[in-house]
């Protein structure tokens, strides 16, 4: 029994369990045990791809690994288990542990190309065509029933109503249209106020319900609060909804008329789903009737002769006596809600709103909608506070760092009431029925007593969301951007140093990381932020220029020489001026009877050195002393010969601990100047912490890919392996970082890494690639080489 | 006199150019004329200034010399070199010096993409000298009052390089130019295309949707241009759908993904 060794031998071990506690995986192995040996390899494969990730998912994996292997080929085990792993990193453990219990359903389908599509799947196409569609940046997400929050969409996470793929998806998009519609129709932005215009027309019993109600209001967003003005809300909003879904289809087959011709097998799939309406009981089967009727125009089975004036009365209920569906509002749908409600409420028995699946996804959500407007009402409020106060020179309070300006206590200042955002002049006053158009005019200018400060375009912006979300810039955003007016010094320096440790400050940035293991990247597995290094002034400038005085000559001569920038050519086809000599020899050939040259013109070229370089320079622990000190000086000569040569170049180090805390020193940005500021920070590169490295290569390539240049260079010193103090070491941070190179070459980036150690080693060349790298030993020779590798590279 | 004995007779536009004006701006470049300013023409590809010129040119009676810049584009080829005909050597004028003799107007389209060394001949041209000095040829050109210099950009494209530097724009009248409001789109492209007004409308819809686009990766949405093909071709025949699929949806960009979300929109629309 070799095979059954094998898992008992190495199952321990990978999963770190302790000879005491064997028992805990006891189990598996004896389930596990049967299988033949190559079957039992793969498990213990993915069995190591899974155990870093979670080890949760790693024992839901054992549990599951024998059922799905009815089904799957143990060849199909890593695929599924990488779906699994893109489940669990999007949506954590417990879909992650759905996802693995139905094989069948989630995985082996889409396999077969039969049926389902997933969500994941669909959203590359979906996602563009609902934001083309809404003009903004609506989100998708999986949930089990559908609705929206008014930024995001919630959709199933599968689809497998039909056999054919591009007809599931085609039912997303019904869907995703649908809440689109929803949003766009106004089903959510009705104030129940009956004095306000929409609801003027509303229809005399509803009006009077709403006037007897007035003062009982439930403090709820609408429609929720319209709901609750019934006995049985549940009916009132199924019913709501129901009307809504009419209303907003016969909108959608006017702006969409395509979509709605190729829905038409859809809707007639969910109608052949629903139930037989004669099954249904009492106000249940009315309502499940009106579904059927609203989907295909008829209804499915035998329906009772007893009750088919009932019916009848409901549709014409349904179909709105007076309004067609296209120029109906919301208001009309509260007429027929009410209307509707009222004819249901007289037939006997009760409403079981459990029994109803309502059309076209699931019900509405007024809370989810209400919370995720005012959450992003909170957001501008922060931001715009944020923006502003940085935009407003530091009043008083914010200059001193006096202990009550500490406190948020501390009273507005008094010019607040005299700073208003004013649209540009010379604008209408705020109040004017013309400022009261959102987006008709943006405010520019900011004014605060006196002075008239200009407001930057994303600012300006900011506000000009605002007042289309509520129609003006209330007084208090401007009164709390004064107070932090200056930088937000008012806040202190303790609290916020604190929360810099804890959480990912605004602007990091995530990236995915390479997990060979598995083959597939870890979905946004690290955050990088950028830091800023403290400048130090010293003469290690200086020093460094002293020291390198003699090498230094040779090496401006080298690099002046590179500068090239005009030149002619002559005896061209083709130019701006006639080269004398050419057309003399031509002249001359012609006496003489032969073929005469037509290349008779001096073109001028001029050869731009297009190149943008960037220098991403370890600081991690290892490189103290020594190597930190010729890195610096590396440094030093590089920026003075590539301003001999003007060649444009950036500089970054990087270090950091753990994924979620990349960190990214800014020392020289592509198109800044090599002044003192630039100089004090390279004085100032410090060793740091590790050296995780695939986080700021990507960063770089991505900033690289921005960069117009013709060839675009990344140079990379480090010393030593990739490592972070997680699981960052090895094989895995070795292939990590091999990836994200690779990354960069498929960008069209060339990148060339300098590598620093006491000795080669195996890895290096697989690490960056035989020709893209160098190696040096003797430390104190990289200011001197680096020159001279740029040169070789560039020329 | 018949339009053979006029200068630039070949550079004339014959018939009156279909043009929609969306504001003032015809009133402005006539002003700008009558007083001798250079224009420059801001815009997305494809939103029509390039027909505003032909119909600036129509309505002002001149002939209209346009250069389409590219990065090659040296002096030598805006004004003018000696070539060698014959055994011998003989000047040849350039476009924009045989626009200035004219008195025509001259249209430099997509300016930034000429060598920035390039545009700078504009500039004696651009400001109250109004003149073009010939170098090579010992010559000093003083535009007539009919002449006219426009230049036109994108400035959608966002590049470092692809900048118009101060001391060149600064010596222009601008013009912006945006795709039209929805409604008035849709005029034109029923025009151009010769299609009903509802099928111009829907392609409209269905370039506003992919304008929205910009954010998700489509670098420009479509332009009227590209909805007035797929009209074209529409009015010939070609089912809509597949009018809009290689008309515009493939025209727009080469994602997969992107491109599939565009005829999503396209078969949503029709």
């Amino acid at each position: 029994m070799t095979s059954s060794t094998l898992l008992k031998e190495r199952l321990p071990t990978l999963l770190r369990v302790e000879a005491a506690n064997y028992w805990e995986i006891e189990d598996h192995i004896e389930q596990l045990a049967e299988q033949p040996a190559e079957v039992q390899q793969e498990i213990l494969r993915q069995v190591e791809a899974i155990w870093p990730v979670s080890q949760a998912l790693c024992f839901i994996f054992l549990d599951q690994v024998p059922k799905a292997l009815q089904c799957l080929h143990h060849s199909q085990l890593s695929a599924w288990v990488n779906a699994t792993l893109d489940v669990y990193e999007k949506d954590g453990l417990q879909q992650a542990h759905r996802f693995m219990a139905e094989v069948e359903a989630n995985f082996l389908c889409q396999i077969r190309g039969e049926a389902g599509i997933s969500l994941v799947e669909a959203s590359g196409r979906l996602l563009p065509y609902l934001r083309g569609l809404a003009g903004f940046e609506l989100e998708l997400a999986a949930a089990t029933e559908v609705y929206t929050d008014g930024k995001t969409i919630f959709l199933p996470p599968e689809i497998t109503l039909f056999r054919e793929k591009s007809l599931n998806f085609l039912t997303y998009k019904l869907l995703a249209s649908c809440q689109w519609a929803l949003l766009a129709g106004g089903t959510f932005d009705l104030r129940l106020d009956p004095e306000q215009p929409p609801l003027s027309e509303l229809s005399e019993p509803v009006a009077e319900m709403l006037k007897h109600h007035r003062q009982s209001w439930p403090v709820q967003p609408f429609p929720a609060n319209f709901w609750n003005l019934f006995p049985q809300p549940e009916l009132a909003a199924d019913l709501f909804t129901l009307l809504e879904t009419r209303r907003l289809l016969a909108r959608l087959r006017d702006e969409l008329p395509g979509l709605m011709r190729d829905s038409a097998v859809v809707l007639a799939q969910l109608h052949r789903q629903r139930p037989e309406a004669a099954m249904q009981r009492d106000k249940n089967r009315l309502l499940e009737a009106l579904s059927q009727w609203l989907l295909q125009g008829q209804i499915k089975g035998d329906w009772p002769a007893a009750e088919q004036e009932r019916l009848s009365r409901a549709l014409e209920l349904l179909d709105g006596e007076s309004t067609p569906p296209e120029s109906a509002t919301p208001a009309t749908t509260l007429n027929q809600t009410s209307a509707l409600y009222q004819f249901l409420a007289q037939l006997p028995g009760e409403y079981r709103p459990e029994d109803y699946q309502p059309l076209l996804g699931g019900r509405l959500r007024p809370a989810a909608v209400a919370a995720s407007r005012q959450q992003q009402r909170e957001e501008q409020r922060q931001r715009f506070i944020k923006a502003l106060g940085l935009v407003l020179p530091p009043t008083a309070d914010g200059q001193e760092e006096s202990p009550e300006a500490t406190t948020r206590q501390a009273p507005s200042p008094p010019t607040s009431e005299h700073a208003a955002l004013m649209p540009p002049p010379p604008g209408p006053p705020p109040e004017s029925p013309e400022a009261e158009q959102p987006g008709t005019r943006q405010p520019e200018y900011i004014t605060l007593g006196e002075q008239e400060i200009k407001l930057p375009e994303e600012l300006r912006e900011l506000a000009r969301e605002i007042r289309d979300d509520l129609g003006r810039i209330p007084e208090h955003y401007i009164s709390a951007a004064l107070e932090q007016a200056g930088g937000g010094m008012a806040t202190g320096a303790g609290p916020d140093a604190a929360a810099e440790e804890q959480a990912p400050p605004a602007g990091a940035l995530v990236y995915d990381e390479w997990d060979y293991r598995r083959a597939g990247f870890r979905k946004n597995w690290c955050t990088l932020v950028e830091k800023k290094l403290p400048p130090v002034r010293s003469r290690f400038i200086e020093q460094t220029m002293a020291k390198y005085q003699g090498p230094w000559r040779l090496l401006k001569r080298q690099f002046e020489m590179m500068r090239l920038s005009q030149r002619f050519l002559r005896r061209q086809r083709d130019g701006d001026e006639i080269d004398l000599d050419a057309a003399i020899e031509a002249f001359s050939d012609l006496r003489a009877g032969q073929a005469a040259s037509d290349k008779l013109f001096i073109r001028l070229t001029r050869d731009q050195r297009d190149i943008a370089t960037f220098f991403l320079v370890d600081m991690s622990y290892s490189t103290e002393g020594w190597i930190n000190t010729a890195i610096k000086e590396t440094l030093v000569l590089i920026c003075e010969a590539l301003r001999v040569l003007g060649d444009r170049h950036a500089i970054y180090g990087f270090s950091g601990m753990r994924r979620s805390r990349s960190e990214l020193y800014h020392i020289k940005h592509l198109d800044e100047d090599y002044d003192q500021a630039v100089q004090d920070r390279i004085s100032g590169i410090t060793p740091q912490d590790y050296t995780r490295m695939g986080p700021p290569i990507r960063h770089l390539t991505r900033m690289l890919s921005d960069t117009d240049a013709r060839i675009r260079l990344l140079i990379i010193i480090s010393d030593g392996k990739p490592e972070d103090y997680d699981d960052y070491k090895g094989d895995y941070a070795i292939e990590d970082t091999r990836h994200a190179l690779i990354e960069a070459k498929n960008a069209g980036i060339h990148p060339f890494c300098i590598t620093i150690d006491r000795q080669a080693h195996d890895y290096i060349p697989h690490l960056f690639g035989a020709v893209n790298y160098i190696f040096i030993d003797q430390v104190k020779r990289l200011p001197l080489r680096m020159p001279e590798i740029y040169r070789a590279l560039t020329t | 006199m018949s339009d053979y004995q006029q200068p630039l007779a070949e550079y004339r536009i014959r018939s009156q150019p279909y043009y929609l004006p969306r504001g003032d701006e015809v009133a402005i470049a006539r002003a700008a004329h009558a007083n001798g300013l250079p224009i420059l023409l801001k815009g997305p590809t494809g939103c029509g200034k390039t027909r505003f010129m032909e119909f600036l040119a129509w309505e002002l009676d001149l002939p209209l010399v346009t250069v389409s810049c590219h990065d090659d584009l040296s002096t030598g080829d805006l004004v003018g070199r000696y070539l060698i005909k014959g055994g011998e050597a003989v000047w040849v004028d350039g476009p924009l010096t045989t626009a200035v003799r004219a008195g025509a107007i001259c249209y430099l389209d997509e300016i930034v993409e000429a060598r920035k060394d390039t545009t700078v001949v504009i500039h004696p041209l651009a400001d109250n000298r109004r003149e073009l000095p010939l170098e090579k040829k010992g010559e000093l050109l003083t535009a007539p009052p009919g002449f006219m210099l426009a230049i036109s950009y994108n400035p959608g494209y966002q590049s470092v390089l692809k900048d118009l530097k101060q001391s060149t724009r600064q010596r222009f009248v601008a013009l912006e130019f945006d795709y039209p409001a929805a409604e008035f789109e849709a005029e034109i492209v029923a025009h151009e295309a010769g299609i009903e007004l509802p099928t111009a409308a829907a392609l409209v819809k269905v370039a506003t949707m992919t304008r929205a686009l910009k954010d998700s990766g489509l670098p420009e949405g479509a332009s009227t241009r590209l909805l007035i093909h797929a009209g074209q071709l529409a009015r010939d025949g070609i089912a809509i759908r597949t009018a809009c699929r290689v008309a515009i949806t493939g025209a727009l960009s080469d994602e997969p993904e992107l491109l599939e979300a565009v005829d999503e929109i396209v078969s949503s629309v029709f």
